[in-house]
């Protein structure tokens, strides 16, 4: 595997971990609620 | 005669209101008191309900609680003004006439300092603790614009009274200190819906430092009728008098100083749409925070008022539960008004001993023997008095409004009785040819064509890159793969979220509501429930949540279970994806034939459930039916943008995390390696556990059962997951038609997406979330297998 390979490789696993980080703790504020009718997403805390 | 027996456009007077318990404090909360004036302006166009006018607004009614009510028929023609028979003594204020000049009293303004305590004057809160207001105020009298205009949010407003299902949190732009509190519409603190319930819990609980109370300038009558009580709590209050722009522009006025004199409380007429008047509130509303400047007037009965009846009884009452009160923290008047009308809350908070609840029982009763009328209309009696006599020297009532007319006349098509139904029909198939077959599509092509062309350009860039096979296939296999072929579906959702909200923001909704009452009640559930099932259609979330507005718990329930029927937008793209690749020429027909499929199952259901779980009748249909108005462009724009926002989130987080995470499994088996064909990977060893039984549907491939897992978390997955692992594969070579149309059909029906099963966890309880995830997922495979056998 190349070096660009790679890099490209870790930027999209860094997205991935960073992605579902922030998802599982908005669904964690929100106790699985969604902010679909908030645009705000103060209604969901 | 009973008020079902009126004709239509005859007037008559209330003589008594029947009926027990919450719905009847309701209708008396609404105006229905003996000795308002009544007039029947038509019935819904299956003869039930029927549409009354009162206090000049109008208000929707069932006959068979038409039947509840008294009235008198004296040959009275339609007034404007409802109230009769009023006492001018009402008031104990210096006497005012219609010419008096009343010299601004300055309340809620600096200089003033209007409390009589000694420390209010020498003590300001300090200028660093948090100020927090309730905005308080009737359904659809503008709440959200107000909050929207004070803090800068982009909160959904909408014209059908109960948008608001529960309290929003904004900072006051300008003043980091000042925190609002958006509650649900309301029309009195008798809590009779679980949104009024949440307004006034909040209300009485937490506290406030003060409460903005905002009301409809148009209809004032009705309005105060929840400011009085909200005075009565003693807490430092600042009026909105909204609309005041649609007031003045029909010949109409009102004479704010001496309002604002014959309350005590700060009056600021406003234009929460136009952001006229708002400064001055968030001034007013700070100051009176600040001061803790309290109503000075909280005492709405008078001692001449009918030999003083009402006005004895609460005073006797206040004298006898003032120390309960005080040690319960709820303000006296505000207790012994609840405690006549029989607020059991009330009651309960207070620990009342038997001997003072004896004493009790006993001044009540003397009261309605002096007074001629029950307890809880004579309090409605006593405030609505007030509010008269209030109305009578402030308010230049307009000529019937231009929104008015218009309603009017626009009703005599979309409510009419031989034309109400067709239009509904017409109206909605317009909706969904415009969106599913002509606009829509034009847009998605358009979408489709971009999302084709930046993937070749990262394809052919990832080739000459030299990147190696296996990121590339991630990239382009995986990631563009699943995210694209659910992006191509966003404009057909924003689209069908444009015409929802239109129908919405018109008022349309309400009048459908008002039309499709007697159909949904043979259901089971009220017309009311329309709303929720409507919005179903376009995302299940906020439609669980819009089912608070129904104010029986069995109605609510019931409008929950069944809302999962409602195709939502999300299952778009499963219903093009196949009808367009196996009914090419027939796929307009195709996605129809699935959304009447769950009409159909859902009435099936409703039917099913009226007659087990959920026996009796649906609450009371009452309901007010706003004007008709012209949806605000920037309110439009503002709600597809955020539909738009929320779809690229779901796309760019649970798509792209599911995607890759799909494309992992189906690219390495148990050791790791890197599988050449996708049925030695992960996925397909797992997946081929569970495809035994979708046998009988002929849907036993791994693959399917795979996509129909992740639909689970949303449901566009299922497209991305079946366009990651089929790949290049043609369908039409592995399905036929039937199997395909099975699969629609449970993808259709099964169980709703996480989302929408903790909404409705969060509304309903566990049980009932598993239990509904657990009944679909049967009655999708049950459905799919008589597609199979048929």
């Amino acid at each position: 595997m190349n070096l660009q390979s790679i890099i490209l490789l870790a930027i999209v696993l860094g997205l991935f971990f960073v992605v579902g980080y922030r998802y599982i703790r908005r669904q964690r504020k929100s106790r699985g609620g969604s902010c679909c009718n908030c645009s705000s997403g103060s209604c969901c805390s | 005669m009973k008020l079902n027996e009126l004709k239509i456009g005859q007037t008559a007077r209330i003589t008594s209101v029947g009926g027990e318990g919450s719905l009847r404090q309701h209708l008396l909360d609404m105006g229905m008191i003996p000795g308002a004036e009544v007039t029947l302006i038509k019935y819904a166009p299956m003869g039930d309900p029927m549409e009354l006018r009162i206090h000049d607004y109008e208000l929707t009614l069932r006959l068979a609680e038409a039947k509840e009510i008294e009235v008198k028929d004296e040959g009275l023609k339609m007034k404007d003004n409802n109230i009769i028979n009023i006492q001018e003594t009402n008031l104990s204020s210096p006497a005012l006439d219609s010419s008096s000049i009343i010299p601004h009293p300055g309340l809620g303004e600096g200089g003033h300092f209007h409390d009589n305590s000694p420390e209010a004057h020498t003590k300001p809160l300090p200028s660093s603790m948090r100020l927090t207001f309730a905005l308080a105020g009737n359904q659809n009298c503008g709440k959200t614009t107000l909050f929207n205009q004070l803090t800068g949010a982009n909160q959904h407003v909408g014209n059908f009274p109960g948008v608001t299902v529960e309290h929003k949190i904004g900072i006051i732009k300008g003043h980091p200190e000042a925190q609002i509190i958006d509650l649900p519409g309301i029309y009195s603190l008798s809590p009779y819906t679980s949104e009024e319930v949440v307004s006034r819990q909040y209300i009485i609980n937490r506290r406030p430092t003060a409460i903005i109370n905002i009301v409809d300038a148009t209809n004032i009558e009705r309005n105060l009728y929840l400011t009085l009580q909200l005075m009565e709590l003693g807490v430092p209050m600042v009026l909105a008098l909204n609309f005041m722009d649609e007031l003045k522009g029909n010949g109409g006025t009102i004479r704010v100083n001496a309002m604002e004199h014959l309350l005590g409380i700060p009056v600021i007429p406003i234009s929460a749409m136009k952001n006229e008047g708002v400064d001055e509130l968030v001034e007013h509303a700070l100051h009176i925070a600040r001061y803790q400047e309290r109503p000075q007037r909280q005492d709405f009965c008078h001692p001449n008022d009918h030999g003083g009846a009402v006005h004895r009884c609460l005073h006797a009452i206040m004298h006898l539960t003032e120390d309960h009160c005080q040690q319960a923290h709820i303000p006296s008047r505000f207790a012994a008004c609840k405690l006549v009308e029989g607020d059991e809350r009330v009651l309960e908070a207070l620990k009342l001993s038997q001997n003072e609840k004896e004493t009790l029982e006993h001044i009540i009763q003397q009261m309605e023997e002096e007074r001629g009328l029950d307890r809880q209309a004579a309090i409605a009696d006593m405030r609505f008095q007030f509010i008269h006599s209030v109305t009578q020297r402030t308010v230049v009532k307009p000529r019937e409004s231009r929104e008015h007319r218009r309603s009017q006349l626009i009703d005599r098509v979309l409510t009419g009785r031989w034309t109400a139904l067709p239009s509904f029909i017409l109206i909605m198939g317009l909706v969904f040819y415009l969106t599913f077959t002509s606009v829509g599509v034009w847009l998605q092509d358009l979408c489709q064509a971009g999302i084709d062309w930046f993937t070749e350009v990262s394809d052919t860039a990832l080739t000459n890159w030299n990147i190696a096979p296996a990121v590339h296939s991630l990239i382009i296999d995986g990631i563009y793969n699943g995210v694209g072929t659910v992006l191509v579906f966003l404009p057909l959702i924003v689209c069908l979220f444009f015409f929802l909200s239109m129908l919405e923001d018109t008022g349309y909704m309400a009048r459908i509501a008002f039309v499709t009452d007697k159909l949904l009640r043979r259901l089971g559930l009220s017309g009311r429930s329309i709303v929720p099932l409507l919005i179903g259609f376009g995302c299940s979330v906020p439609s669980i949540m819009a089912s608070r507005t129904l104010p029986s718990e069995r109605d609510r329930r019931m409008t929950i279970l069944l809302t999962p029927f409602m195709s939502c937008t999300a299952k778009i793209p499963i219903y093009a994806f196949f009808a367009t690749a196996f009914f090419p020429s027939h796929a307009g027909w195709v996605m129809a034939s699935l959304y009447a499929i769950g009409i159909v199952v859902g009435i099936v259901v409703a039917l099913i459930l009226k007659r087990t779980m959920f026996r009796g009748e649906p609450v009371p249909f009452v309901m007010e039916l706003p004007n008709y108005r012209l949806p605000m462009a920037k309110n439009v724009m503002r709600l597809l943008w955020d539909k738009a926002k929320d779809f690229l989130q779901r796309a760019f987080t649970v798509i792209f995390l599911a995607s890759i995470i799909v494309w992992f499994l189906q690219t390495f088996n148990f050791h790791m390696q890197m599988v050449t064909d996708a049925h030695d990977s992960m996925l397909a060893q797992v997946a081929g556990l569970v495809a035994p039984l979708f046998e009988p549907l002929g849907l036993g491939d791994w693959r399917i059962m795979t996509a129909l897992v992740s639909g689970f978390m949303a449901k566009e997955t299922v497209v991305s997951t079946l366009g990651a692992l089929f790949g290049d594969v043609v369908l039409t070579t592995i399905f036929t038609p039937t199997v395909v149309f099975a699969l629609l059909v449970f993808c259709l029906l099964y169980t709703p997406c996480v989302a929408a099963i903790a909404t409705i966890r969060r509304e309903l309880g566990t049980r009932w979330a598993v239990g509904i995830a657990v009944a679909q997922c049967h009655i999708a495979w049950f459905c799919a297998w008589l597609v199979v056998i048929i």
